[in-house]
This record gives structure tokens, C-alpha cells and sequence, in this order.
């Protein structure tokens, strides 16, 4: 009943569901791009490839972004959850522009990766990319009653917690290490970089937490 | 027709004061465009005072004995007091400024029908109470409902967006079955009017008021319900509108203001909230005595001013 009332929502939740989609694939992509870096340690000819792949699909996630911006304007929902939605979305738009910058930076700075750091790369980064899993879930959350938004908050903030020490740890073996003073800062910045994706996941999941909290009567 | 002006100007100052608690929610949170929500208001408004505003006509009617003169000092007195108390933004009532003229007219006449106007008093008394009792039993219920529902967030603010512009129009339809009275009831006393040709002249002044003078109330005043958070608000509108409802099939012209603060009072209590400050409070329980007394005091004052004559 009343279906025929929700023509532009769900073409709102149609986009929003193919935005998450889009930036699973971005996630993918950015993994895939990571896995070639730490086999090599540098920017090889198939991470360069990986990497404009990883692009072009960060690419796509905006222009659906955009759609979905468009719709809204087009006063799809009520203003308030309008303005929360736009809010959330524009943070969320924030993790696939991380991964193009990470990867963009590994290949325009010529990052070198220790093999001593492998290792704790990894860690950080299959950390960082559940958290992006378990924030896109979150934001799909929201087309049905919002009820796992509080969990996988808490699940977010636990994976981004472990993150900031592994950052941490990865950081003080860097300024440990006797090696150039350049690449200690290139490694640290990329570490950081690293780390602000879960950084990111939880804010999402944060805000996506407060717009079903906004909305419990 | 010229006797109808006051009438009509005070048709018209209703329709812009009040309109803010029919659409004001709605429009201030742009949820619906301020013309959509004035056209709809002023449609609901002259059903309502046309298919059942009849009542409250033969209620105020019967409070005084009213010829030409009578009529045209009450509704301008009326028109008066409501006039200047906003100027001076003091609360006001129509009901109580046109309920306090009419008793003016009844003192000087020495036939004021006591049990009506105790029972218009009751009323007044009743209609913030009657805004509490509904907005706890429409919150509980509507909660209930809305905790049940099967639908997403998205499709729930949908949900509460159309609600609050059907709650809307049925204010609207409310306070034209409730309030038309005050515009045009003594008129029909005086029998210049028909009740059909006054429910009709009265719910199209509310409509002039609404559609010429309301953008400002509704977009400001409605911000006060807005804050409350749209399910709330749709509470609230609804309640007052049902409370206003009521007191038309009682037959007594009421404050739909008044109806809606109460709304917002027992939201309020079931949030464990303080919605309103003491402050509103008290001005309806002085708006209760002080709006009538100046509604007889400027009554009698232009009764006694259009009968001075210039003796040379």
C-alpha cells in the first residue's frame, strides 16, 4: 500500500544502493592495486595499472554521487533528512577520494616500502578496508529501519581504535629506522593517509547512527 | 453591505494570525510552497465554515439580543482589540475579542444569556486541555504505529511529509468550521445574514487572510513547530486541529492557538521535555481574562463615541 507514493525515494535508495556498490568496487580495486605494492614494494607497471582502474571507478562513485545530489535538489525527501543525507554522502565520498590519493601518491612520490614493513602495511590496510565494508553496510542500513546502524558503529570504532595503534606502532619504526629522513616523512605521510580511511569509515557510520537516532519516536 | 467590513477585517486578520498553525510547519520547513499550502488552507477553510459552521453561529448568536448597530460595534470592536493587542504583541484570541464584545453589548443591554457564556468560558478553559489529552493519545498511537511499520527512513519522512499536509488541511478545515462564527455570528443575530451566506462570507475572509497576509506568520511562527521535529510536529497539528474540531460540535468558537499550545505541551510531557516555557503559560491564562474585558471596554467605548452628538 502507498508504494505509488514513493517514486523519488526509491530512485534515492536505488542510487544509494548503487553508490555502495560502486565504492565496494573502488574498494576492490584499491586492494587489489595495494596487494601488487606490497609484492614489488614500488610502483610497478600493473599497480600503475591498477591504480587507473582504481580511478576510474572512484570516478564513477561520483558521477553517482552527483545524480543523487541532483535528485535531492530536486526535493526528493523532506529537508531535513535531505540535509543529512547530502552530509553523510559527502562524507562518504571521502574513502574512495582516499584510495585514489593513496595510490596516486605511491606513484607520483615513488614511495619505497621497506620489506620491514610490509607486514604491518598489511594489517593496516585489511583493517582499514573492514571498516570501509562494515561502513558501506551502514549507510545501506539506512534503506531498510536503520537497526544495525548502532552496531556496526560500535564494530567501526572498535576496527578504527586497533587502526590508530597499528598507525602508531608503524610510525615509531619508521623514525626509528636509519633510513633517508625524506622517505621516513613520505612513509609517515602515507601511513596516515592509511589510517584516515578508517578515520573516515567511522565518522559515516557515526552520522548514519545519528540520522536513525534523529528518527526514533 | 458596508456593515459587513468589520467583520470581513476581522475574517481577514484571523486567517493571516492563524494560518500559521495549519500550514506553518510544512512551509517553514519547506516542505510544501507557501502558495500550494494558502490555496489548500483557504479551500478547507470555507468547506469547514460552510458544511459545519453553522454551530458555533447559533451559540454566539444567542449569547445577545443584536440589531444593525449592535452587530457592526461588536465585530468592530472585535476587529479592534485583536488589532491592537498584536500590534502591542500581546496574545490574542479572536474568539475571546469578539465573545468579550458581544458581552459588552449584552451589558448595556441588560440581556446576556449566562449560561451560554459560561459554557463559552468552559471552552476556553478546555481547549488547551483538549490539545494535551489528544496530542499524549495521537503520540502514543501514531508511535505505535510508526515503530511497527515496515517502511525505510526514507520512506517514513515521506510518510510524515504527506501526514502533515493532510493534518494541514484538516486544521485548516477546523478552524473554518470553529472560528467562522466569530466573523460573522453577530450579523446573523442581527438577521442581516442567513447562516449559509454568513458561514460562506465568513470562511472567504479567513481565505483573504490567509492567502494576502499569512507568508511571514507561517514562515516564522511555524519555525516554533518545525523545532520540535517533523513526527512531532504532525502530533501537534493534528491535535489541535481535532481539539478545535471538538469545541465545532460543542458550538463554541475557540483559539486554535491556544489548542496547539497545549499540543505542543502534552508532546512535551510524554517526551519528558519542557516544550513550553511558563512564560506562554501565563500569557493564555491572562489572554483567557484580558482579552475579553478589552473587547467589552472598546465596545462600550464606541458605543458611547458613535452616540455623542454636537449640540451647538
Amino acid at each position: 500500500m502507498f508504494r505509488f507514493l514513493f517514486k523519488k525515494q526509491k530512485e534515492v535508495e536505488n542510487l544509494i544502493g548503487e553508490y555502495t556498490r560502486s565504492v565496494e568496487i573502488a574498494q576492490e580495486m584499491f586492494l587489489q592495486s595495494m596487494e601488487t605494492y606490497f609484492q614489488t614494494g614500488r610502483c610497478s607497471p600493473t599497480f600503475e595499472v591498477l591504480s587507473v582502474e582504481t580511478h576510474k571507478t572512484e570516478s564513477r562513485t561520483d558521477d553517482i554521487l552527483e545524480k543523487i545530489v541532483k535528485l535531492l535538489h530536486e526535493k526528493a525527501l523532506v529537508p531535513d533528512l535531505r540535509g543529512d543525507i547530502l552530509q553523510l554522502l559527502e562524507t562518504a565520498d571521502e574513502i574512495p577520494d582516499q584510495f585514489d590519493r593513496i595510490l596516486a601518491s605511491i606513484c607520483n612520490q615513488k614511495i619505497v616500502l621497506p620489506d620491514s614493513l610490509t607486514l604491518d602495511f598489511k594489517e593496516l590496510l585489511v583493517l582499514s578496508l573492514e571498516a570501509c565494508t562494515l561502513t558501506m553496510e551502514s549507510v545501506r542500513s539506512l534503506l531498510d529501519r536503520g537497526e544495525r546502524a548502532a552496531r556496526l558503529l560500535f564494530r567501526t570504532d572498535q576496527l578504527e581504535s586497533r587502526g590508530d595503534q597499528i598507525e602508531k606502532r608503524i610510525i615509531v619504526r619508521i623514525f626509528e629506522s636509519d633510513w633517508d629522513p625524506l622517505q621516513k616523512i613520505l612513509l609517515r605521510d602515507l601511513t596516515q593517509r592509511m589510517g584516515d580511511i578508517a578515520d573516515s569509515a567511522v565518522q559515516v557510520c557515526r552520522q548514519v547512527n545519528l540520522i536513525v537516532t534523529k528518527r526514533r519516536v | 453591505m458596508l456593515y459587513l467590513l468589520g467583520g470581513v477585517f476581522l475574517g481577514w486578520s484571523l486567517g493571516a494570525n492563524d494560518a500559521a498553525n495549519l500550514f506553518g510547519s510544512a512551509v517553514s520547513s519547506h516542505m510544501i510552497r507557501f502558495w500550494k499550502a494558502a490555496l489548500l488552507a483557504s479551500l478547507f477553510v470555507i468547506l469547514g465554515a460552510v458544511l459545519e459552521g453553522g454551530h458555533g453561529i447559533e451559540t454566539l448568536q444567542g449569547l445577545s439580543p443584536m440589531d444593525l448597530e449592535m452587530a457592526v460595534l461588536t465585530s468592530v470592536a472585535a476587529a479592534a482589540t485583536v488589532t491592537g493587542m498584536t500590534l502591542l504583541r500581546l496574545p490574542v484570541s479572536t474568539s475571546q475579542a469578539v465573545v468579550g464584545a458581544i458581552v459588552g453589548a449584552g451589558l448595556l443591554q441588560h440581556q446576556l444569556h449566562l449560561q451560554g457564556l459560561v459554557k463559552v468560558a468552559v471552552c476556553w478553559v478546555g481547549t488547551p486541555l483538549a490539545g494535551i489529552l489528544f496530542a499524549v493519545l495521537i503520540y502514543a498511537s501514531l508511535r505505535w504505529a510508526y515503530n511497527r511499520a515496515t517502511y525505510n527512513l526514507f520512506q517514513m519522512d515521506q510518510i510524515v511529509r504527506i501526514g502533515l499536509v493532510i493534518a494541514g488541511c484538516y486544521s485548516a478545515y477546523a478552524l473554518g468550521s470553529n472560528n467562522v462564527a466569530n466573523v460573522t455570528a453577530v450579523f446573523v443575530g442581527a438577521g442581516r445574514l442567513d447562516i449559509f451566506t454568513a458561514t460562506l462570507v465568513g470562511g472567504m475572509s479567513i481565505a483573504l487572510g490567509i492567502t494576502t497576509f499569512s507568508r511571514g506568520v507561517m514562515e516564522t511562527v511555524g519555525k516554533n513547530l518545525v523545532a520540535l521535529d517533523p513526527f512531532c510536529a504532525l502530533v501537534v497539528v493534528l491535535s489541535g486541529a481535532l481539539a478545535v474540531h471538538v469545541y465545532t460540535w460543542v458550538g463554541v468558537p475557540v483559539s486554535s492557538s491556544q489548542a496547539v499550545v497545549g499540543a505542543v505541551l502534552g508532546v512535551g510531557i510524554l517526551k519528558g521535555t519542557q516544550t513550553i516555557r511558563i512564560k506562554t503559560l501565563v500569557s493564555i491564562l491572562l489572554a483567557w481574562f484580558v482579552t475579553p474585558l478589552i473587547g467589552s471596554l472598546f465596545f462600550l467605548l464606541l458605543y458611547f463615541v458613535s452616540h455623542l452628538r454636537y449640540v451647538p
